[in-house]
């Protein structure tokens, strides 16, 4: 179904193509909308209400709605991967419209790879804008697999506009044979009344703000890299600070074994528990760590476990050229 | 048709007072940390973590409420209990030989409900287990700064240039508060630790004190003599906010550092350096280990005077931190369930009786009630009505409580589970969680919040039950939550106009930052008072050469009841164990592993042993496990001025079992 395949190597000229190829297959809609309110936010209300929705937004006032005013905070509260990945343990295997960040949509990609959700039976919408993304600067590679993506950006003289992505063959599936009718979400963004579809060179003249956007944040990420000395990411001064609170665990969306091993095995009963406990996870998800930060949210210890795992990782990527979350094969075999 | 629904409420264990996000799916219950509530955002520790194992072990629980008929319990239905209970506290009305346990992990509205009772039937005998935690922070802090409360907001803690930690395994207890003195020591922040053990708490600590236990007085002393000697005072802060400077000056003088050095076993260069680093912007941090004394309001005192000294009270990024253990302490004491203190801590006097009694209209007795461990002592006591709590495992020198509980008349004991207090009970009344009630809590930085029920059920919470027997007794209190917390904010001074924020996330009492326009006090300062070192009850001796003290582990809560129920906490620790010094190991021919029997003058139980980096001289011993009760050796020796029971130091030995 996607065109995207393996990344032979990474690097901002790689994002670029596959963003570029990407959308080829999209179209694209510009939306002013109201001012004062963040523009994501006030388009995804438009366009979205009426819709079963899981959000990644703020639980208890609207995660699953039906029909209501949405709030959207983007505090990712439930963690939306792994919330996906529990429904479906709950025997809730329906179709939904997702709407998450770039990172939560590598988590449902990597999940989908390893059979744990069904990528069919979800539309996924993504935003990217100074509210949703906090952690913009670590986030790896934030296209992947989106139906629709909302990406606000700086334009000229007009301040924030919202970019709408939309896969065309999204757009012309149609809902029978018991499939989501995606049409009428997709709709909703061309129909809007702040809403305009592009004429391709303002399309492309607006891309140019997204490339650069995200040649910034590819920049930051290489002073990540194991090459480049951090004298912030000490890895085993940071290791012994682990309390066992267990939140990497359980909040990784990447971590899924039915019988956890760190609960099982290292450190039984000690506080710190031995570095091997953080070691331990970090090369049973150092292929498919999908950076989406969720473990450092819920650290009690406050170590940047996925700065330290990217770390290792990257090299991984520039070995092999598989970015998790990213490509769609599972790791590729060592040659 | 599917149901999901998603409910915010908190996690029930401890003083932090974490945020929750509850996902209720066609009737399964999936819990996650709620990532928008300031406390925790986005965190949990171990047992938080796996509070859905807790919802499990709910269901395995007396389905309703029992009496005593001989040796057997008979079930009875929770109308009759509270007609039962109604009148048995009638009988004893007119000599008040009754006494009520009210508790830290029930919400504000019960607390209130709770004491109100008991007042209402003319007594002042009402307590709970802030004693034997926080009593002396009441004590002493009420009379330093005006308000026996946590100065500052949590986060304040990681704005803070020192941390000083005294008496708290912070990494372990109370790890959402650990989380910002991490974020504190990542921007350059020092942390100091006073702890006679080595944990994980002393593991990221800069200076670790290792001194004996007991000697808090001694060590902070030392530290405010070199604070004035150096001349390291914030003096501006002292003449504009503080009274009594003078006087701690010439008490100070007479100090000899040496002699404090030696009885704490702490080096003089260590309370030199502390000293330095305290006089900057400086966070005090504490927990039992500074109050579980029969000198714990001189600790806390002693520690207040330091903060003050140093002009670090009433200022973002500094302030006194007392951590609370359990999750509504705080509120349990501002509710007024305290022998002493009315409402609002409004000390129990004629004058207050009259205006309690008019707002009650009731007949209230303006005489101090007795405290939880007069109440074990007293001979007058009859009857007893405990609510949330398990004094057979959590009290002092428990084989003696759980004698006077096997001698009382009337035992009413009112639980989610049946305790080993139950055991004694004469009537057992099983109530609804915190899943399945509403409320409020007040955490240990004084924020209200709310509990939201997530569980449907049909048992009564301990608000409708008390408000049942209420009925019966002819006082008709209300019987929801909203009730009774519109009552609240009318009776409790600093409770006034909070219920409107705390959906915001943001009701502090006092505000975020108490004393930043002066003290509570009637004069509006703060006041220092010279605090003498006096040595524990117990020294160890030839008979009873180790002193023991005792405390938590990261993976359980109190006396278990909870936490011990969950299989994954209870797979990482689930046996008492003592903890010994290697020397002491080697002198004494013992290993890892080992069994040994720990005796001190009161009992004796059986231990596996650890050998760890704890003070030479000093053993160490949880407190969960029932089935080998630390607190059966403990010590009863009470603090004069707070009544808190001296739970971390006493005179013990260690004996090897010959192997059977
Ligand atoms: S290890 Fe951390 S960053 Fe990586 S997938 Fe898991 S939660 Fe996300
Ligand atoms: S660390 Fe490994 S075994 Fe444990 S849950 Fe994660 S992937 Fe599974
Ligand atoms: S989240 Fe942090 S503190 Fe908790 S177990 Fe993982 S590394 Fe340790
Ligand atoms: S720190 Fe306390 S309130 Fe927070 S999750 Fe742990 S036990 Fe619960």
């Amino acid at each position: 179904m996607s065109s995207i395949s393996n990344v032979n190597n990474t690097g901002i000229n790689s994002i670029i193509e596959l963003f570029e190829r990407w959308l080829k297959s999209m179209k694209c809609v510009r939306y002013e909308g109201v001012s004062g309110e963040c523009k994501t936010v006030s388009l995804l209300r438009k366009a979205l209400s009426g819709f079963e929705v899981v959000t990644s937004t703020d639980g208890y006032t609207a995660s699953i709605v039906k029909g209501e005013a949405l709030k959207f905070d983007f505090s990712g509260n439930p963690n939306i991967a792994k919330f996906l990945y529990e429904l479906r343990t709950f025997g809730l295997n329906d179709q939904k419209v997702v709407l998450c960040r770039p990172c939560d949509a590598r988590a449902i990609v990597e999940l989908c790879k390893r059979n744990q959700l069904e990528r069919e039976k979800l539309v996924l919408i993504g935003v990217y804008s100074p509210e949703s993304c906090k952690r913009r600067d670590y986030c790896c590679v934030r296209f992947s697999d989106f139906d629709v993506f909302l990406f606000e950006v700086e334009a000229e003289s007009n301040g924030k506009i919202v970019l709408v992505f939309m896969k065309k063959y999204v757009c012309e599936a149609d809902g029978k044979d018991g499939k989501m009718d995606v049409r009428k979400v997709l709709s909703r963004f061309e129909e809007l009344e702040d809403a305009r579809v592009l004429e391709p060179e303002e399309f492309l003249k607006l891309l140019k703000s997204c490339i650069e956007e995200l040649e910034r944040v590819e920049r930051l990420l290489d002073s990540y890299d194991g090459s480049n000395s951090d004298e912030n990411l000490k890895i085993t001064s940071y290791f012994e600070r682990c309390m066992k609170c267990m939140g990497c665990v359980y909040e990784c969306p990447i971590c899924i074994c039915e019988d956890v091993c760190m609960v099982k095995g290292i450190g039984r009963g000690e506080v710190p528990p031995p570095p091997q406990f953080l070691i331990f996870r970090m090369l049973h998800v150092a292929d498919s760590c999908v950076n989406c930060g969720q473990c450092d949210d819920a650290c009690c210890a406050n170590i940047p476990i996925s700065r330290i795992f990217q770390k290792v990782q990257r090299k991984y990527w520039r070995d092999t050229g598989f970015v998790p979350g990213i490509n769609y094969e599972l790791s590729p075999r060592m040659r | 048709m599917n149901s999901i629904r998603f409910v915010r409420t908190l996690c029930p264990y401890c003083g932090c007072g974490c945020g929750i996000t509850v996902c209720e799916i066609n009737g399964r219950y999936l819990i996650s940390p709620d990532k928008s509530n300031p406390v925790n955002a986005g965190k949990l520790c171990i047992k938080g973590r796996y509070l859905n194992q807790l919802l499990e072990a709910l269901k395995d629980r007396p389905k309703s409420p029992m009496i005593r008929r001989g040796e057997k319990f008979v079930e009875v239905s929770w109308r009759k209990a509270a007609e039962v209970l109604a009148r048995e506290l009638r009988r004893r009305r007119k000599d008040s030989s009754f006494g009520f346990v009210s508790s830290a992990k029930c919400t504000n509205e019960e607390n209130y409900l709770m004491q109100k009772l008991c007042r209402m039937l003319g007594s002042n005998n009402v307590d709970h287990c802030a004693r034997l935690c926080h009593a002396p922070t009441v004590s002493a802090l009420s009379r330093s700064l005006g308000s026996g409360a946590m100065t500052n907001p949590i986060d304040d803690i990681a704005k803070a240039d020192c941390i000083f930690v005294v008496g708290s395994n912070t990494f372990e207890q109370h790890p959402i508060v650990a989380t910002r003195i991490l974020t504190a020591k990542d921007r350059g922040a020092k942390l100091i630790v006073a702890d006679p053990r080595r944990n994980a708490t002393t593991r990221n600590a800069d200076l670790h004190l290792q001194l004996y236990p007991g000697t808090n007085v001694a060590l902070l002393n030392a530290i405010a003599k070199v604070v004035v000697e150096r001349g390291l005072y914030d003096e501006e802060f002292l003449s504009r906010n503080v009274s009594g400077f003078e006087d701690f000056l010439s008490f100070v003088s007479a100090l000899n550092i040496d002699d404090l050095s030696k009885t704490c076993g702490v080096k003089r260069e260590a309370i030199e350096r502390v000293a330095e680093l305290v006089s900057q912007r400086a966070a005090f941090v504490y927990c039992m280990g500074l109050t579980q004394f029969s000198s714990g309001t001189d600790g806390v005192t002693a520690l207040a005077n330091l903060a003050l000294i140093t002009g670090n009270v009433g200022r973002e990024g500094c302030g006194i931190f007392p951590l609370r253990g359990q999750n509504n302490v705080q509120g349990a004491c501002d509710m007024g369930a305290l022998p002493e203190f009315f409402p609002g801590y409004a000390r129990v006097n004629e004058e207050n009786a009259k205006r309690f009694g008019e707002l009650w209209k009731a007949e209230i007795s303006g005489e101090k009630g007795l405290t939880l461990p007069e109440m074990f002592n007293s001979k007058e006591i009859e009857a007893m009505y405990i609510m949330g709590e398990n004094p057979a495992v959590s009290e002092a020198n428990c084989n003696k409580v759980r004698k006077k509980l096997s001698s009382l008349d009337f035992l009413a004991v009112q639980d989610i589970f049946f305790t080993e207090t139950a055991e004694f009970a004469d009537l057992f009344v099983p109530v609804a969680s915190w899943a399945e009630k509403e409320g409020t809590f007040t955490n240990t930085e004084r924020r209200v919040q709310r509990i939201r029920k997530f569980v449907n059920t049909n048992f009564p919470s301990d608000l409708e039950f008390i408000s049942e027997v209420s009925r019966f007794l002819g006082f008709n209190f209300p019987s929801t939550p909203a009730e009774v917390f519109s009552e609240i904010e009318k009776v409790v001074r600093q409770y006034r106009g909070l219920g409107e924020k705390i959906d915001s996330g943001e009701a502090f009492w006092g505000g975020k930052i108490l004393y930043s326009n002066g003290f509570s006090t009637p004069n509006g300062k703060a006041r220092l008072f010279k605090v003498e070192y006096r040595a524990p009850a117990e020294k160890p001796d030839e008979c009873y050469p180790f002193i023991l003290t005792t405390g938590r582990v990261a993976f359980h809560f109190h006396t278990g009841t909870m936490s011990r129920k969950c299989n994954s906490l209870a797979e990482e620790v689930n046996s008492t164990f003592v903890e010994i010094s290697e020397r002491d190991s080697e002198r004494l021919g013992v290993k890892r592993g080992e069994v040994v029997r720990v005796v001190t003058r009161r009992g004796e139980i059986k231990a596996k042993v650890v050998v760890g980096g704890i003070k030479e001289g000093v053993i160490f011993l949880p407190f969960h496990f029932s089935e080998n009760p630390a607190n059966a050796l403990t010590s009863d020796a009470l603090d004069p001025l707070s009544g808190i029971p001296e739970l971390k130091v006493c005179a013990a030995r260690v004996e090897v079992v010959e192997s059977e």
